[in-house]
């Protein structure tokens, strides 16, 4: 026996194990694919993410009100300094038109009363019972 | 005969002299009737006259003393008038410069806040444009007021003025002819009563014409007239004040 004849048992072996090796190779090979494809797609949208963002911004740009937290508390102490500011400045022009009815509300009836007076003595001028 | 002859001549002396004597009060009660005939009622009579003619120059030039006073003073208060509207007009001039300069130092104390946002420096700018505006309209209407008050008054006393005149002149006319009816017939018994009846009556006639009940209605409606539009614009005022300080409190607040 020829032991260097191929073996009736291995040759289907040999035949089984060929096409095994190629399904693992093609395997290998759509995975890359869908690794491909996902890592594409994963930085598309990351892109469109960005560009969203970034466009987002461009037209919405970022008010000083919405800025940060620690801004807003500054500003909430900027109100209660200017707040008694706000009522002294309308006091100030309240009072000032107060101040000017005093200053118009002027009463020229004595001058009537006057013009009265000296015609008056224009009268009393004769004394009839005198003569 | 030389003696005799002296003698004729100092017997007729001493007797013109004599008759010259004795005719004296005849003489005097001649004059003092012939006085009494042309006054008609005798001693009192003749002193009648001169006391109207006395009466009639003293009163006459004191009436005329008193109108040109009256003149000159109407005068004085006319422009005591302007002069004063001119006062007023300064005073007001000089309190408003004085709010104005005050208002905008506390909008520059806000302006000046550190941490102010833009939003609320706006506002503040926005606050001043609005308030500067209510101011610009208060003291409009109340010029408006004050001018149609001057103008008012101002006609109002110079027709007192000129109907007073009117009044004062037109005693002063009836007064004349009174004294000078009265001058004229002083003889006659009734003469100064009649004269005093004619004063009186010329004065209680320039009493009525110088009633002020009417001038000072008047000046009073338009005294409280003006006073009514004054107090409106600061109403209307006050309440844009109340509005705008409001809206500049809420501007601050919605930053936060």
């Amino acid at each position: 026996m020829d032991i260097n004849a191929p073996n009736d048992k291995d040759q289907p072996l040999q035949d089984s194990a060929q096409p095994s090796i190629d399904k693992k190779s093609m395997s290998k090979k759509s995975n890359k694919k869908l690794y491909l494809i996902a890592g594409a797609a994963t930085i598309g949208i990351l892109l469109i993410a960005l560009m969203g963002y970034f466009a987002y911004g461009y037209y919405n740009p970022p008010t000083t009100e919405n800025n940060t937290v620690e801004q807003s508390s500054n500003a909430q102490t900027v109100t209660e300094i200017i707040n008694p500011t706000v009522d002294a400045a309308a006091s100030t022009l309240l009072g000032g038109s107060i101040s000017e009815s005093s200053i118009t509300s002027t009463d020229d009836s004595s001058i009537i009363n006057d013009n009265s007076t000296l015609v008056e003595n224009v009268g009393d001028s004769i004394d009839e019972n005198s003569f | 005969m030389k003696t005799v002859s002296n003698k004729v001549i100092i017997a007729s002396i001493i007797s013109s002299a004599l008759l010259a004597l004795s005719t004296l009060p005849v003489a005097a009660i001649s004059d003092n009737a012939s006085d009494n005939s042309q006054s008609g009622s005798g001693t009192g009579s003749s002193a009648t006259c001169t006391r109207i003619s006395s009466l009639k120059n003293t009163n006459e030039s004191g009436v005329a003393a008193k109108i040109t006073t009256m003149q000159n003073n109407f005068t004085s208060n006319k422009l005591k008038l302007t002069e004063n509207t001119a006062e007023v007009n300064q005073k007001l001039a000089t309190a408003r410069a004085a709010i104005k300069s005050q208002f905008e130092e506390k909008i520059q104390t806000m302006l000046s806040q550190t941490g102010l946002t833009d939003a609320q420096a706006q506002a503040i700018n926005t606050y001043k444009i609005d308030m500067d505006q209510a101011e610009i309209v208060r003291e409009t209407a109340v010029d408006a007021a004050r001018n149609e008050y001057q103008l008012a008054l101002i006609n109002m006393v110079q027709s007192q003025q000129q109907n007073l005149i009117n009044a004062a002149n037109s005693y002063q006319t009836t007064v004349q002819a009174a004294f000078n009816t009265a001058n004229t017939n002083c003889s006659d018994n009734n003469s100064m009563s009649t004269l005093r009846s004619a004063v009186k009556t010329a004065r209680q006639t320039l009493t009525t014409a110088r009633e002020t009940t009417q001038t000072m209605t008047t000046a009073r409606q338009q005294t409280t007239t003006r006073n009514a539009a004054i107090k409106a614009a600061n109403e209307a005022f006050a309440e844009s004040v109340a509005t705008y300080s409001a809206t500049l409190t809420a501007a601050l607040e919605t930053t936060i």
